[in-house]
């Protein structure tokens, strides 16, 4: 009896699935889309715009995750930006939506997305971190009518190989934040022989890339590069087979990662001078006592601020941000600086075209391709690739009268490209950055 | 019970239809977003409910093996240029080798050691996909994977893609539940119920298990190829310890007992990841509330919660309430000593999957 129904019911639900699926047959034949492929990876979708009297900004960066601290003070950037305009351009409400990823591609793709098709921005702002910009980019390709600005992303292949028409950065790239570094480990500190330690990702092949491409230039040699995985604790097997016949050690690892790093080598004697990465020597590792500390001291990296900047401009940034944000960290982050930097492009941009975002936005694109203007940080213009060429600074660990660590500025780079000098079918030839590229051992 | 066939008939109608003709009332970005990503993430659910209902093996490796898979797919199609076919096969192939491999590993254990086992695997895979430069380009992964052009049927087209996920679903849903009423999955379920009695029968409970999981693990697989065309790229983010999670997130919110359960939690998981963040910044606390209170609650997940919601709906109107309710309540275990049947072998269950789906109240009327 019991077997009998189990038998019915297997009839049934044959019966449901040929109804099913004769149904399906029935609607994809007739509902078949008629949309053409598109030129980036994935899926794609058409949106349109918001109403008239109101200008929608999206902004993404990351709120979650292990970048989550970075991504809230990327967003006081965006937000200090609108609050200078004072939350309106050319006469249209300025409104604000923000969206979160947790610093993997596909996570910041699908909130562009929703920014993009759901939330109907007129332009995006984001993301903070290089795979994303990445994805973002790519992304961006299948919406050519609206426009995408960068947020603090920094791997250099998202404007330098494949960029998109529509995707403009006018933060300067982890290549670029390296600019005097390499010269200045040279001249100014002697260093001849120099190994990287970095992580194993886009990010640090740009910085180690970035320093390297200048350091070898004027003459240094690189005999050995080490790669570790984003996240490592232990450092042992890294820091027992460094050369002894060295000069320093590049070191770009971010957060605690760093302070591991110097650490174990510090404990296993190790008394080559550390040289940094743009996110290497932040305040974790100046507020290190002990026997870090005179380590640490004298200690030179480069990056696109220089917390300890005395320019004017950067004053005033600076005291901005503290006024508006009280509870902020106590010096803007370069993801402040970067997201601020772009979305002031971006309503600069609207302002000049009075908001007029008729015709796929063109009006937009072409002023923010010639837009130049004055940051914190100096002048800002892009190339062709729509990639920002900006002022880069070499700072120097040193301490202040009451003893406390700081980055003291050394030199200020002006107006540095994308490919550091090097013309750019010369760069190009060498071939994308990577764990072997460049090499000067 | 004609009338309640008559009901069931017509509300599976009206779903049908609904899934069908989602696309022409709702937005596109509802279409690619939570509908795409439902079903895709349905799909790889899927396979896990079965494994945890079905088999009583509750496994991390689900996202590992959709790993395997669409790297796989997207090494072949992306680094070698071959056609996508050759990659889609070449994907589902090696992530079914993959999860029989993982199989042969853990089918020999149970309970907490064969979800630690499974994490390891998924560990394993995802290392490796973040640390090889050769094939999977680190930390990176592989960009540009495009949705192909099968015949004429263009799978970049948002809306095909869906009506192609959407019949794939509906595939191994019903292939699914297929096996689970077969002998096979009778076995399965006593199985995993008591190993020693059906082994004594003269059922290899290693080798149901072992093929259970390679099954679960061609299922990811075909997820993987689903997942990775539309993300359009593959990287460790897409596997890592939070995605491996998320999965076993969607199938306890959906429920573990039922098949339909992994699409419940899927577009409960979407909808919620998109949408919460518009009213909060703390949309993972959200998630983590509701599992929280389906975990406590309701063991049988979204859909065990709206059942017994009709259920105690139709008692109210219904004078058959009375009766109806007892006819749901688990049925009683077979002591010990009495010999099983098949049929008391799939109605013996902590997780009453048989007893949970409408035959049994149709049977007893």
């Amino acid at each position: 009896m019991k077997s009998k129904t189990r038998i019915v019911a297997q009839r049934r639900w044959f019966r449901q699935l040929m109804l099913f699926l004769g149904m399906l047959a029935l609607l994809t034949a007739c509902g078949g889309g008629t949309t053409t492929p598109t030129s980036g990876g994935g899926l794609s979708s058409g949106s349109n715009g918001s109403s008239s009297n109101e200008i929608k900004i999206g902004a993404l960066a990351t709120l979650t995750g292990p970048f989550a601290a970075l991504g809230a003070d990327g967003m006081r950037g965006v937000e200090l930006a609108i609050s200078e305009f004072g939350g309106q351009v050319a006469g249209k409400k300025i409104t604000l939506i923000k969206e979160s990823s947790d610093a993997t591609p596909a996570v910041a793709r699908d909130a562009a997305r929703k920014l993009i098709e759901q939330d109907n921005v007129d332009l995006m702002i984001g993301p903070l971190s290089g795979d994303e910009g990445l994805a973002v980019r790519d992304y961006a390709k299948t919406q050519p009518n609206k426009v995408f600005l960068n947020g603090s992303s920094a791997a250099q292949d998202t404007t330098l190989r494949n960029s998109a028409p529509n995707f403009y950065r006018f933060s300067t790239d982890g290549v670029q934040w390296m600019a005097g570094l390499g010269t200045y480990a040279y001249q100014a500190q002697g260093h001849r022989r120099v190994v990287t330690v970095a992580e194993d990702y886009s990010f640090p092949y740009s910085q180690v890339g970035g320093f390297m491409t200048e350091f070898c230039r004027v003459g240094g040699h690189v005999p050995k590069k080490f790669w570790v995985p984003l996240g490592t604790t232990d450092y042992s097997s890294v820091v027992s087979s460094i050369p002894t016949d060295i000069d320093g050690i590049y070191v770009a690892l971010g957060g605690s990662d760093g302070v591991n790093f110097l650490k174990q080598y510090v404990q296993f004697g190790g008394k080559a001078p550390i040289i940094g990465g743009s996110i290497t020597v932040d305040q974790t590792v100046l507020s290190t006592k002990g026997t870090l500390y005179q380590r640490v001291l004298g200690t030179a990296s480069a990056g696109p601020i220089a917390d300890n900047n005395p320019d004017a401009a950067w004053q005033q940034f600076v005291s901005a941000y503290k006024a508006k944000f009280p509870d902020g960290l106590p010096s803007p982050s370069l993801f402040a600086h970067a997201y601020y930097i772009n979305t002031k492009a971006a309503l600069l941009a609207l302002q000049q075209v009075n908001g007029d975002l008729s015709n796929g936005e063109a009006k937009l694109k072409v002023t923010l391709s010639n837009l130049q203007f004055d940051t914190p940080t100096g002048p800002v213009k892009l190339d062709h690739n729509r990639q920002a060429i900006a002022n880069i600074y070499v700072t120097v660990v040193d301490k202040k009268s009451d003893g406390t660590l700081y980055n003291k500025l050394v030199k200020v780079i002006p107006n540095v490209n994308q490919t550091l000098g090097v013309p750019e079918d010369q760069y190009l030839a060498q071939g994308p950055l990577s764990r072997d590229n460049p090499s000067c051992p | 019970m004609s009338t309640v066939r008559i009901q069931r008939i017509a509300g599976l109608t009206v779903l049908i239809v609904l899934l069908l003709a989602f696309p022409l009332f709702a937005s596109q970005f509802l279409v690619v977003q939570i509908g795409i990503q439902s079903l895709f993430l349905g799909i790889v659910a899927l396979g896990l409910i079965f494994l945890a209902g079905y088999g009583g093996m509750v496994s991390l490796a689900q996202m590992a093996l959709y790993g395997v898979s669409g790297y796989t797919m997207a090494i072949v199609t992306v680094t070698y240029g071959l056609p996508w076919y050759v990659g889609v096969i070449a994907g589902v192939i090696f992530a079914t080798l993959l999860a029989a491999i993982f199989a042969l590993i853990s089918a020999h254990t149970q309970g907490i050691y064969f979800i630690m086992i499974t994490l390891a695997e998924a560990m394993l895979v995802y290392f490796y996909a973040d640390q090889d430069r050769v094939f999977t380009n680190g930390h990176t992964g592989i960009n540009g994977v495009r949705p192909p052009l099968i015949g004429p049927i263009v799978m970049s087209d948002p809306t095909t893609f869906y009506y192609v996920t959407l019949l794939i679903a509906a595939l191994v849903y019903l292939g699914l539940r297929y096996i689970g009423r077969a002998p096979f999955g009778l076995a399965l379920q006593g199985i995993r119920d008591n190993a020693q009695r059906m082994q004594s029968l003269g059922f290899n409970a290693y080798a149901h298990r072992v093929t259970t999981f390679t099954l679960a693990g061609f299922i990811a697989g075909i997820g993987g190829v689903l997942g990775t065309w539309y993300d359009g790229a593959i990287s460790p983010g897409s596997i890592d310890l939070t995605r491996t999670i998320n999965i076993l997130v969607i199938a306890v919110l959906g429920g573990l007992s039922y098949l339909e359960g992994a699409f419940v939690g899927a577009v409960f998981f979407t909808l919620v990841t998109n949408f919460a963040s518009s009213f909060t910044d703390r949309f993972n606390t959200v998630i983590g509330l509701a599992f929280l209170a389906v975990a406590l609650f309701f063991p049988d997940g979204l859909i065990g919660l709206s059942k017994k919601t009709l259920q105690i709906a139709t008692q109210t109107v219904s004078w058959r309430g009375r009766n109806a309710l007892e006819s749901s309540k688990p049925v009683k275990a077979p002591s010990a000593s009495k010999l099983p049947t098949s049929d008391t072998v799939s109605e013996d269950k902590k997780l009453m999957i048989a007893s949970a789906n409408p035959e049994e109240e149709e049977k007893q009327q």
